[in-house]
């Protein structure tokens, strides 16, 4: 356990805990103040107001929601096909594997940016549909990875052994193969989290993730736009929130690398 | 009860084809061993894979392997399922490599048994202890939950016999199952397969580099060198008059101790 770890899990953990906690305060995150607009951090309002004098703590929690549920939703979406996708194209290999990985190939040559932005301006803005996009679109790297793993799992003896057993392929594949996946796949989906944090600030901050007056961290980027000068705090709060949870993550997925992989372990201990 | 005729299989890559075994023919009755010797890449281990139909898709084989009148080449895998472990057994080489590392070893028999002998869990647990017991594992009850690293490899070996046994196998297939072991164990071990296969009178295929370990416990044996049969008869007649150079180096490279 490295100090990063310590602290990307106390960080983590601390936010989600307030983050379920903070709908049952009798606070309304939207509630207009024309008394207290764009007032500094202060013994009343920690973190300060915005330019509608609404509590800027109180929308940065109800913000650190909205990130953890997309990250937590589009990162399960992601392995649920990556790591599906990953699993068949190892175990398969030959032709169906090629084709598999071609194709893998070409999901990552699109811009997926773009093509969220699109589905975004398309349909209408919704949450779930930035979560199943961000999922739908980041899940090549997973099944990448996964597929990497299995083409090496499946050649060790245990794997014949299982077969000269009589064990079924799909039991082979699911119960003996998988689990050997699984070390990699865990490190992955923290980093990928972090992206999918940032992807959803970044189209909440183009107006095209959660809606006004709803509070996510990007329209509360966006909405300091106008006050970078007069009122700083209300362009650094939500900006260090996202840096640190996508470096908490970061971190997450470093610390538990090392934690789970012995090579790592040695290999880390060599470089330092 | 097993025929294998004309078994020839190659590998084909993309510079070359690898002959792996050329042709080899051999039977095996009910409660008869046949031992088969040879150097590495003899085709040993190739053509016992080819009568368990695990050998990979870069293989092309022809001949034909018969087990019980039927045969085995033309199976579906479904069907192929219900003779591997059921009808052939195979005890493998490296029995650590041969567990999966992140089962328990009661969870793989349990496994296996309930694949087989469609029983519930705690009765595959209880027929699982009971082979541990057999092929002397002290304390199976509570060392079935333990992980395979935690055994010595030549308790790995008694712990795949006992799966390999659990299953009731009428054929078994040892391929090498010593030749990762020192020798004292590979002494026990050997003695404990004799014990079981005595017992339950099952027909045995014993691979081998060892001529000497094949020629005390087969009936039949079958010296194999650059993937052709090169020679077949009982222990005797291979000891007293071989007729093949190869079998005779083989003889001589036996290690005999003078003072």
């Amino acid at each position: 356990m490295t100090p990063k770890l310590w602290f990307s899990m106390v960080f983590l953990g601390g936010l989600a805990v307030l983050g379920a906690l903070v709908p049952l305060l009798p606070f309304d995150p939207n509630a207009i103040d024309p008394e207290a607009m764009v007032q500094p951090p202060s013994i009343v309002h920690w973190f300060g107001t915005d330019d509608l004098g609404r509590d800027i703590l109180l929308r940065s929690l109800y913000g650190a929601r909205i990130s953890l549920v997309v990250g937590l939703v589009s990162v399960s979406i992601s392995l649920m096909i990556g790591v599906s996708i990953g699993l068949i194209a190892g175990f398969m290999g030959g032709l169906g594997d090629a084709i598999i990985m071609r194709c893998i190939d070409v999901m990552m040559a699109l811009p997926t940016l773009f093509l969220i932005l699109m589905v975004q301006v398309v349909l209408e803005p919704s949450m779930l549909n930035v979560m199943v996009v961000i999922g739908a679109t980041s899940w090549m790297g997973m099944a990448r990875l996964v597929r990497a793993e299995v083409l090496s799992i499946k050649e060790r003896v245990f794997v014949t052994a299982c077969r000269a057993r009589g064990i079924a392929e799909k039991t082979v594949l699911m119960k003996h193969i998988l689990p050997h996946t699984l070390n990699p796949v865990i490190v992955a989906a923290m980093l990928g989290m972090g992206g999918a944090i940032l992807v959803e600030s970044v189209l909440s901050f183009l107006g095209l993730g959660v809606q006004p007056p709803h509070a996510s961290w990007g329209n509360m980027l966006e909405n300091s736009l106008g006050y970078l000068r007069s009122a700083p705090w209300m362009a650094l709060i939500p900006g260090v929130l996202i840096t640190l949870t996508v470096l908490s993550l970061n971190f997450l997925g470093d610390g538990l690398w090392l934690l789970l992989d012995p090579k790592a372990k040695e290999s880390h201990v060599k470089r330092s | 009860m097993l025929s294998v005729r004309n078994l020839d299989v190659q590998f084909a890559s993309k510079e070359n084809t690898v002959h792996a075994v050329k042709g080899i023919s051999y039977t095996i009755s009910p409660g008869e061993s046949l031992g088969i010797v040879g150097e590495s890449g003899s085709g040993k281990s190739v053509s016992a894979m080819a009568i368990m139909g695990l050998l990979p898709p870069t293989a092309t084989i022809s001949g034909d392997i018969d087990f019980n009148g039927q045969s085995l080449r033309d199976l579906s895998n479904k069907d192929y399922r219900r003779i591997r472990g059921k009808k052939i057994g195979y005890i493998f080489q490296n029995p650590l490599a041969a567990l999966n590392p992140v089962f328990t070893v009661g969870n793989q028999m349990i496994e296996t048994i309930q694949i087989h002998h469609g029983v519930t869990k705690p009765e595959a647990r209880d027929l699982a202890i009971d082979y541990l017991n057999k092929v002397k594992i002290t304390d199976a009850h509570q060392r079935i939950d333990d992980y395979p690293h935690q055994f010595s490899l030549g308790m790995c070996q008694r712990i795949m016999i006992a799966m390999t046994l659990s299953m009731k196998p009428e054929l078994l297939i040892a391929d090498e199952p010593t030749a990762s072991l020192d020798v004292t164990t590979q002494k026990e071990i050997l003695a404990l397969m004799d014990e079981l296969t005595a017992e339950t009178n099952m027909a045995m295929m014993f691979i081998s580099h060892d001529l000497a370990v094949v020629s005390e416990r087969c009936d039949t044996v079958g010296v194999m060198h650059l993937g052709t049969m090169v020679e077949m008869g009982t222990p005797k007649d291979i000891f007293t008059s071989p007729k093949n150079d190869y079998t005779r180096t083989l003889i001589d490279a036996i290690p005999k101790i003078s003072f």
